[in-house]
């Protein structure tokens, strides 16, 4: 494994489609998560995405992944909504002075299941997708060399900084920073460190992009890859079912939330 | 003009050092003999959790005020040795203990106290904006009042002559300067080992003879220094004692005359003698020349 | 193809001072010339001008000129000057595109991004890999690597793409000695092919075995410019930041005694025959 890249080989069949079916059922998941309003369809996303992940073989990592990086702010959810989720009405359990709300935790478990499917969608797509691959697949398709370098120093961003923290702390621990131990205590040198971690990230990415031109990446010339990335017709149906599918959604809740309006 | 921090460190080290002056390697003891000072690996692995095995069983004592030269092949696991003596790395079996103390049962912030260490790429090692508040943070972290924490920063930055660089933000310099601010960042927290990865890298002369002298302050100062070099001229020069790797393991050990005298062990390191030793061996001198001087007086030519 | 630099005064945006003053230098198709000269002085930005990084990726501000191939590197892309220049960069961190997962995949990328047949791109990776020694870790990630097995990546990734003008920027700092001689041999036989090259270096002993110019700077200016024993044997040479190679050292201390008078070899090998006429071993 790369420790800058969360992609993780494994032979499956979700790790060969083709990056640009990844990309669109990535795109359809977050775009559905977010149009809609209902927690069986989101429950439904975040089961496919499980499913998913399964079959990749990649569900612990998902779940390591996911756990890490959206533990805190889902408690805070819960925290928030349970107790202060404006117009409850049916208190569920009563401790001390502080009331949990039933309508504010049926809020909190929509809201956080719609996090969760988007961040799960995201980290799978990273998890099974190589960003050269991606990214060769979109340029093949007629994105711009400049797009599809936008693209692939986005994809840096997130390994980059987790990089650049590691660096940080163990660079902090070499000269008697506490940083093992509690929570408290990583938390403390952690903290004032968000400056420099952004910093040190742009920079770095900076540096990344001046190695990506050396190599020619803004060359007029036409990539060629040394791999063929596969693409089969039904894939080409996925794409186009699931966007359209996508697309008719979209509408539909468009006009029904239009016509609530009227009403 | 030192710090009165140093002063203490000598005082208290100066005993171990006389007893070995000599800078000789000596075979492993087992930990908890009577003398514990210095460091020592007992059958040191690592392996990085990639499962590359960097380190395949290293034994070694370095006492204190040694003045030690790491040397071998890119990949050899120098590095990844000189991460254990400060506990940013653990054996993944065998100890490695600092003045007795075991790495396994300390944080790396605790053994920070004992094992300052250089980064081998100065952009792993700064993150602060200002490089007087880089050089600040060690002895900061160690807990030293502001008029001492002064005092070191100045000191550190005399000594590798970054003084006039305490205002500028460390990303401002270029890699050469780096290097040195996050050598000064070590130096300053004033600890009895001090550990180098690559300090010559990417120095020009002057630099380079600048590196020479903080080596030898630090060991007058009573410090045990331990530096990774690929410069041979720079290690047979300032060290009283040479360690050769190669893949994981220790293939020589000894003082500068004895390691760049055997040829045919530092090409498996895929390391050369000084020029002046190649100079001698060329011309078929028995011993192993290290300086001009050596050689001019072995050719009897002074 | 040729390298012109024509009076460049350059200066970094939001920098008081220029950090190339009037530059001015012509490395001919089939030279190779190094640069030498204290930290600070200007070989690094003067590389990153030659490969056109100055100005367009740097910004700031230029006057005078750089041609390469005839062709001024302000009117061409970046891109365009891929092709034509390949440039090792002095920190050998910085020079992973973190674009690919694995070593070979890494010094595959440039010639992807150059268009290069697929089974020419494979043969060409392999025998980079194979030069740098790299072959036997072309599976793991660019970031698994030891600091010199980086910057022979950095190489790699250059040789392969095989531009002809070659551009080494203390290529080879983090090098153990066999690797450093093993791409000086490389640099060597890159210059016996026919490319032009501008390597930066502070290791002296192969400035003086290989270079056919050598040029020495300081703060931002030419100071000397010609053959190696003409430029390194000045002897003002340490107080432009510049060491001597000790073999050289020795044999100008024989002079001095009036042991020798004869010239003062490049290469190792000439100051050993020397030391053996003089002593008459
Ligand atoms: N983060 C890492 N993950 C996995 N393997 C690594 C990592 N860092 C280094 N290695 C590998 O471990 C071995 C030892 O590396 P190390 O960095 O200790 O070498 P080194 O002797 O310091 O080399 P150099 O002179 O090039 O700096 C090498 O095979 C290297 O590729
Ligand atoms: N990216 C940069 N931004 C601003 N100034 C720089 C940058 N890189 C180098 N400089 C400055 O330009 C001058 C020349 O530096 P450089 O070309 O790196 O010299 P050398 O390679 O000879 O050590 C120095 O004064 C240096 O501080
Ligand atoms: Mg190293
Ligand atoms: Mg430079």
């Amino acid at each position: 494994m790369n420790p800058r890249s969360p992609y993780v080989h494994r032979p499956s069949s979700i790790h060969r489609l083709n990056p640009l079916t990844k990309g669109v059922l990535f795109l359809c998941t977050v775009v559905i998560a977010f149009a809609t309003s209902s927690l069986t369809t989101v429950l439904a996303l975040l089961g496919a995405v499980v499913a998913a992940s399964a079959a990749a073989r990649v569900a612990r990592e998902l779940a390591r992944t996911v756990a890490k990086s959206a533990f805190v702010i889902v408690a805070l959810i819960f925290i928030v909504q349970g107790l202060f989720y404006p117009g409850s009405r049916t208190p569920l359990y009563v401790v001390g002075p502080l009331t949990i709300w039933q309508e504010g935790l049926r809020f909190a478990c929509f809201t956080a299941s719609r996090l969760l499917a988007i961040i799960g969608a995201t980290v799978l797509l990273m998890l099974t997708t190589r960003p050269e691959d991606l990214v060769s697949e979109l340029m093949a398709r007629g994105l711009s060399r400049k797009l599809g370098f936008v693209v692939l120093m986005t994809m840096q961003i997130i390994p980059n900084m987790q990089a650049r923290a590691a660096a940080i702390l163990d660079a902090q621990r070499s000269r008697g920073l506490e940083t093992e131990g509690r929570l408290i205590q990583r938390f403390r040198a952690f903290l004032p460190l968000m400056g420099p971690l952004v910093v040190g990230s742009i920079i770095s990415l900076e540096t990344r992009s001046l190695a990506i031109e050396a190599r020619g990446f803004s060359s007029p010339t036409k990539r060629v890859r040394i791999e063929d990335i596969p693409d089969t017709r039904w894939e080409s149906l996925v794409r186009w079912g699931a966007s359209l599918a996508t697309f008719g959604f979209v509408v539909w809740r468009l006009v029904r939330w239009i016509s609530s309006l009227i009403r | 003009m030192q710090a009165t921090g140093i002063k203490g460190t000598a005082a208290k080290t100066t005993a171990a050092a006389t007893a070995r002056a000599d800078g000789k390697s000596e075979t492993v003891e087992r930990a908890g003999s009577l003398d514990t000072a210095g460091i020592i690996l007992e059958d040191v692995c690592y392996e990085y959790p990639g499962g590359v095995a960097a380190l395949k069983g290293i034994s070694l004592r370095i006492s204190q005020n040694e003045t030690v030269a790491i040397i071998g092949e890119n990949g050899a696991g120098k590095t990844t040795l000189a991460k254990h003596l400060n506990g940013l790395l653990k054996p993944t079996s065998g100890r490695v203990f600092v003045d007795g103390v075991d790495t396994r049962g300390r944080t790396c912030a605790a053994m920070a106290r004992l094992v300052g260490f250089v980064f081998q790429n100065p952009d792993d090692q700064l993150f602060q904006n200002q490089v007087f508040k880089e050089i600040a943070f060690g002895p900061r972290n160690l807990g030293y009042p502001a008029d001492k924490v002064e005092r070191l920063v100045k000191w550190a930055a005399g000594l590798v002559g970054i003084e006039g660089l305490l205002e500028r933000h460390p990303f401002d310099l270029a890699l050469a300067q780096r290097k040195l601010v996050a050598i000064a960042s070590v130096v300053a927290m004033d600890t009895p080992y001090v550990i180098l990865d690559e300090p010559t890298t990417g120095q020009d002369y002057p630099g380079t003879q600048k590196l020479a002298t903080l080596v030898a302050k630090l060991h007058a100062a009573g410090k045990t220094v331990i530096a990774i070099t690929h410069d041979m001229e720079f290690a047979a020069a300032h060290f009283a004692r040479v360690i050769a790797l190669a893949g994981g393991r220790v293939i020589l050990d000894g003082t500068p005359n004895e390691v760049f005298s055997r040829p045919d062990e530092l090409a498996m390191a895929s390391v050369e003698p000084p020029q002046m030793a190649r100079l001698g061996q060329r011309l078929g001198l028995e011993e192993c020349v290290l300086d001009q001087e050596a050689l001019l007086r072995a050719l009897g030519l002074v | 193809m040729d390298i012109v630099v024509d009076s460049l005064t350059y200066t970094y945006p939001g920098q008081p001072g220029p950090a190339l003053r009037d530059v001015s230098l012509e490395v001919r198709s089939g030279e190779l010339c190094c640069l030498v000269g204290a930290n600070g002085a200007g070989k690094s930005t003067l590389c990153c001008a030659v490969a056109g990084f100055v100005p367009h990726f740097y910004r700031g501000e230029m006057y005078g000129a750089v041609l390469v191939g005839g062709q001024d590197t302000v009117q061409s892309t970046i891109g365009e000057l891929a092709r034509r220049v390949g440039i090792v960069f002095q920190n050998p961190f910085d020079q992973i595109t973190g674009a690919t997962l694995t070593v070979f995949a890494e010094v595959a990328f440039g010639l992807e991004n150059l268009g290069t047949p697929r089974e020419e791109t494979v043969a060409r990776v392999e025998g980079a890999l194979r030069r740098v020694g790299l072959w036997e870790v072309r599976d793991r990630s660019p970031f698994e690597l030891s600091g010199g097995q980086q910057q022979r990546l950095a190489i790699a990734s250059v040789l392969a793409m095989d531009p002809p003008v070659i551009v080494l920027d203390e290529a080879t700092s983090q090098l153990d000695p066999s690797g450093t001689r093993e791409v000086w041999q490389i640099v060597a036989n890159l210059y016996e092919s026919g490319k032009t090259l501008l390597v930066a270096e502070h290791k002296m002993e192969y400035v003086a075995r290989h270079a056919t110019k050598v040029v020495l700077m300081e703060g931002g200016r030419v100071v000397a410019s010609g053959p190696p024993s003409e430029v390194l044997g000045r002897d003002d040479l340490e107080a432009h930041g510049v060491g001597r190679p000790p073999f050289m050292s020795v044999v100008r201390a024989l002079r001095e005694k009036g042991l020798w008078d004869g010239e003062v070899p490049l290469t190792l090998e000439g100051a050993a025959e020397v030391l053996r006429k003089v002593s008459g071993r």
